[in-house]
């Protein structure tokens, strides 16, 4: 019972790739300059829809 | 007489003048109520000589603006807020001049500027807001909070449209974080009295879960949110905010699937909205799927859609030139492409010159690259542009410390 319920927890907190595919469609990965990545965080919701 | 510029106040003496200044070249009059200032606010106003009405305020937004709306004399109302900038006051009379008859109200973009409290960021929100419409006896605010004059509009029978020509800009949080705090309880005890009053009032359900929210109190957010969602009584387009609203929230307790689940719901509704992707654009960058956040931020509007009507979703959003500029080059950043992202930073300044984000963005391709010069160039514009955002100062700092150019 237990594992059901981790489970559960589990797949509402990872992001289903089918999911993704049915709201984008098929999103290509692209070309990369091959230099190491940045990246820059971003505001919270509570920040952007409570201010 | 064409136009009547209304508006309430109180204690107001910060930012009235700035507002006035702003639609004084257009206004034929300006019909200020004040609810009870001890401060100059009625002072400034009489300087600009507005005509001031006394209103005892009775826990009533609504009440306070029909009552200048009321006694208004021109053809058509603009109301504004005093924390309120308008761009382009002559913009404003075509816009009134060429509208047809079945045109009660005009959509503005209201551009609400908030500095995030995480790093100082200043960003900027444009969403559209009905503050220009008809001077009717049928059309008035209604609410005793978030009050709007949207409904009475669709209730005329007239349509509302969407005026990309001009903006309001929004001084969202220049009052302290305690103040901020007790202005949102004071909003929710309003609120509760609408729901006790009629609890299929479905407007005052959403601003009440986006309150609960603000205030930490997230489950009861959450189950105010879902319960009006999942009402068959909502209308659809605050169905469709709501599920965008618990979407952030899931999102933020790091309920990443679940919040997708939201947004698919809210999309299903109404797939032309820019909230539901600007929402998942957000929460795919904070799982680090860069490419599909990508696709999301590029389904995003770039301004109000003129064709916005009563269905549009409740706090739909377009990017700015400069945000679109940034968040597109950010997911590029993060992905190691570093010419596209260049490409689009570069974009964001043409389209707005001196956007910080971009110029940090710059920066930071440039830091990439080994190009510390140019990161530093980039910098300081950003630091110029952006002086409550503390990330370039740090990043400077870090910079000069390892002794960069």
């Amino acid at each position: 019972m237990k594992r059901k319920n981790d489970l559960k927890k589990e797949s509402l907190k990872t992001i289903d790739p089918a999911v993704l595919e049915e709201i984008l469609g098929s999103v290509q990965a692209g070309s990369s300059d091959g230099k190491s990545a940045a990246v820059i965080p971003q505001a919270s919701f509570h920040s952007h829809f409570h201010s | 007489m064409l136009l009547s510029v209304c508006l309430i106040t109180r204690n107001e003496e910060r930012f009235l003048a700035g507002c006035l200044d702003s639609v004084r070249a257009a206004a034929d009059e300006i019909v200020l109520v004040d609810t009870g200032s001890l401060d100059r606010t009625v002072e400034i106003a009489q300087d600009y000589g507005c005509r001031v009405l006394h209103q005892a305020w009775d826990a009533d937004f609504s009440a306070a603006r029909n009552t200048g709306i009321a006694v208004a004399r021109g053809r058509w109302i603009l109301c504004i807020d005093a924390d309120e900038r308008l761009s382009d006051a002559a913009a404003l009379l075509p816009a009134i001049l060429e509208a047809t008859p079945e045109v009660g109200g005009f959509l503005i973009e209201r551009h609400d500027v908030v500095t995030h409290p995480e790093d100082g960021q200043t960003d900027v929100y444009p969403i559209g807001i009905l503050r220009l419409f008809r001077n009717h006896p049928t059309l008035r605010y209604e609410g005793i909070v978030h009050e709007r004059p949207n409904e009475t509009v669709v209730r005329a029978g007239l349509q509302i449209r969407g005026l990309a020509t001009l903006t309001l800009t929004h001084l969202v949080n220049h009052l302290p974080e305690e103040r901020l705090q007790a202005k949102q309880r004071a909003y929710l005890r309003l609120l509760d009295v609408e729901i006790e009053r009629d609890g299929q009032n479905f407007w005052a359900r959403y601003y009440r879960g986006k309150t609960l929210w603000f205030l930490r109190r997230c489950e009861e957010a959450k189950a105010e949110l879902r319960g009006m969602a999942e009402d068959p009584g909502c209308p659809i387009s605050l169905k469709a905010s709501a599920w965008c609203m618990l979407a952030a929230l899931l999102s933020e307790e790091g309920l990443r699937g679940a919040a997708v689940s939201c947004v698919k719901e809210s999309l299903a509704l109404i797939p032309d909205q820019s909230l539901a992707y600007y929402v998942f654009a957000e929460i795919l960058y904070a799982d680090a799927r860069f490419g599909h956040a990508f696709e999301a931020y590029r389904r995003v509007r770039r301004s109000l859609d003129p064709e916005s009507g009563p269905s549009q979703v409740l706090g739909d959003l377009c990017m700015t030139p400069g945000k679109r500029g940034y968040k597109l080059g950010c997911c590029h950043l993060a992905l190691g492409r570093l010419g596209e992202a260049e490409d689009r930073f570069r974009e964001g300044l043409e389209g707005e010159p001196g956007h910080a984000g971009c110029h940090y963005g710059l920066a930071r391709a440039a830091l990439v690259r080994g190009d510390r010069g140019r990161a530093r160039e980039h910098l300081e514009a950003a630091v110029q542009q952006g002086p409550s955002w503390r990330t370039p100062r740090e990043l400077m700092a870090e910079i000069r410390a390892q002794g960069g150019a």
